[in-house]
């Protein structure tokens, strides 16, 4: 008797687990594709969605480059070469030779956490598939250049009060671990021309938003957080409100 | 073209003494192998295409829309790269019987397209042994995928050869028997004859007659897949086991068919299960003039075996393949049984009821309905469940 109801409960089960699944194949036919036609058939570039910390491809604003070495130091796989001398007559640093081999380059990340000024960055570029191994070389320097020198007070040069409010973010940012918001663009107009140097004492040091201060402000760099008055609250409540849903 | 043969044998192309008769009937049948080999080829081929977009969409993907719109021509642009690659035959292979292989079992697949009723006078023969004949020619592709699991010299290859054979004849067995209730029931074995005896509401299909007749319908849908190595049978060319079983040594055109074979062959069991269960190409006469009264017949034809070919795709992206084991105890411990039982009743069932039973048909055409509905109402929840929203877009 029990071999005889086995075979009906085979016999049952075939049919009822068939066609339950093939409900389920159903339901997922008349939903919508989850494909990402990269990199034709998308909305908005990848590289436009990526968030502001993404490991990119690297990129050097040399204006703000301070010609300190720490990023060619930092590299622990030497993919940076850089070569700064010092003028006799005039006592300025001059870079000479500022390249990244990105093929070598493995994005860790490690040279810009040192860079005062932010001025080696990564991008959130990141197509870098070429022919030759020498054109993935990036060569910054053309003819040498004169290393930027932190002014006393706010920057006067606005161009260049830009790049260094940009770098600046991005080193400040390393203190706020889990925030991968970029500035909110209203918040980082204003500070354009206020944007502190990295060793210029902040014109009033307001803590940063409470929240943030709690999470990461601890064993943040002084710089970081008296560069935080340029930028308004705004931007941190919403890092610290998309926190539960990266949790 | 009567006449063109006319001026041929004026001019004395076929000899001094010729048969008009004889010259005539050459021409007709070369012109319909011709015709119908450019209809099931092609239908072969666009197939896999239809089939790579309905699994994308069951996996959330979209599949093949970069050949021309939404992709309609990746079928063109797979068979020309199949056809400008190498024919390797390797070393060590058989090679006469290697390249001959391919061959048989696209014999196979063309030669049901001969009894094939796509409406009520577009049939190319209409033989009075035209089931048989359907049923018995495809297993020719035993002997072709034999032939080429063999002459491989390969391990994996032959053991996808007498995967391959072992499937289709024991599966011969339940598909034999479940086209026999219908035999019983109309008293003729012509396909044409067999539509005739249905009509085109559903509840006048063999499908609804009687229970029997439904589970015969089911039997003979799942013996098709197996019998054309369609998931969850596909144990001969099982890609993590065995490569690609007999077809792993085959390059260039001979590899495209088999696949060509087999795609085909999924319209060919689509077909048979329409003939004898769904009412063939019955069509309401709603028109008078014959030859649009053919080209509805068509459409219903050809739009009821392309639903059951979907279905076999929708098979495929749903159930896993089983092993060789299961197979085997699902064709000889339950269809052939059962299959026995659903042949024995429809005999009790026809000499109870010589013309059929209008109540028992309406009960069977409302309990399909029901099951119908249900599946509906399963697919809607599961769909809710992922509180995703309904999204019927064919092409994109």
């Amino acid at each position: 008797m029990g071999a005889f109801a086995d075979y009906f409960r085979h016999i049952r089960d075939a049919v009822t687990t068939i066609f339950d699944g093939m409900a389920v194949t159903a339901s997922h036919l008349v939903r919508k594709p989850y494909t990402v036609q990269y990199p034709d058939r998308i909305p908005t570039r990848v590289q436009d969605t990526l968030p502001f910390r993404y490991r990119g491809i690297l990129d050097v604003d040399l204006e703000i480059c301070t010609g300190c070495l720490a990023c060619d130091r930092a590299c622990p796989i030497n993919c940076i070469a850089m070569a700064v001398e010092k003028n006799a007559q005039t006592r300025e640093l001059v870079i000479s030779q500022f390249d990244i081999d990105i093929a070598k380059c493995m994005f860790c990340g490690l040279c810009s956490e040192p860079c005062p000024t932010g001025a080696i960055h990564h991008t959130t570029e990141f197509e870098g598939a070429d022919y030759s191994l020498e054109s993935l070389i990036r060569r910054f320097i053309v003819e040498p250049v004169v290393a930027y020198k932190p002014k006393k007070g706010p920057e006067p040069d606005p161009a260049i009060a830009q790049l260094l409010e940009r770098g600046m973010h991005y080193v400040e940012e390393w203190a706020q671990p889990g925030s991968d918001k970029p500035p909110a663009p209203a918040a980082a107009k204003p500070s354009v021309a206020a944007a502190p140097g990295p060793r210029a004492p902040a014109p009033k040091p307001v803590p940063s938003a409470p929240k943030a201060a709690a999470d990461g402000a601890a064993d943040a760099s002084p710089s970081a957080v008296e560069s935080a008055p340029g930028a308004e609250p705004a931007p941190v409540p919403e890092a610290a409100k998309d926190k539960p849903d990266n949790a | 073209m009567q006449a063109w043969l006319d001026s041929l044998i004026a001019r004395g192309a076929f000899g001094p003494h010729p048969s008009p008769d004889l010259i005539y009937g050459a021409a007709i049948a070369i012109a319909c192998a011709l015709v119908l080999f450019l209809v099931a080829v092609p239908f072969a081929s666009i197939v896999t295409w239809v089939e790579r977009r309905v699994w994308a969409r069951i996996q959330s993907r979209i599949g093949p829309n970069r050949v021309g719109p939404n992709g309609f021509l990746q079928w063109l642009a797979d068979g020309f790269k199949h056809i400008c690659k190498e024919d390797v035959v390797p070393a060590e292979a058989d090679a006469p019987l290697f390249r001959l292989a391919p061959y048989l079992v696209v014999l196979a697949f063309i030669l049901p397209w001969a009894v094939m009723p796509f409406a009520s006078s577009l049939i190319l023969a209409d033989l009075n042994i035209g089931i048989l004949y359907i049923t018995a020619v495809p297993a020719l592709t035993v002997i072709g995928i034999l032939m080429a699991g063999w002459a491989s010299n390969n391990k994996w290859s032959l053991i996808g050869g007498i995967r391959s054979a072992a499937q289709i004849i024991s599966y011969e067995i339940p598909a034999g028997l479940a086209i026999f209730p219908v035999v019983l029931m109309t008293g003729t074995l012509s396909m044409q004859g067999i539509i005739r005896a249905q009509g085109w509401a559903p509840d006048r299909w063999f499908l609804f007659a009687n229970p029997f007749c439904f589970v015969a319908a089911v039997i003979l849908f799942i013996s098709g897949l197996a019998e054309n190595n369609r998931t969850p049978f596909d144990l001969p060319e099982a890609e993590s086991e065995l490569v690609a079983g007999f077809a792993t040594e085959y390059s260039s055109m001979r590899y495209l068919f088999f696949f060509m074979a087999e795609w085909g062959n999924m319209f060919i069991a689509a077909a048979i299960v329409v003939t004898l269960f769904l009412g063939g190409w019955q069509f309401p006469a709603i028109v008078q003039s014959p030859r649009l009264m053919n080209l509805l017949q068509l459409a219903t034809f050809m739009l009821k075996c392309l639903f059951l070919v979907f279905v076999s795709m929708w098979i495929r992206g749903t159930l896993p393949r089983v092993r060789i084991d299961q197979m085997m105890s699902l064709c000889w411990k339950y269809f052939v049984p059962i299959s026995f039982i659903n042949l024995l009743g429809t005999a009790v069932w026809v000499a109870i009821f010589p013309d059929g039973n209008r109540f028992t048909q309406w009960l069977m055409l409302s309990f399909g309905v029901a099951v119908v509905l249900l599946f509906l109402a399963r697919v809607v929840a599961f769909t809710r469940r992922a509180r995703m929203e309904l999204y019927f877009h064919p092409t994109i």
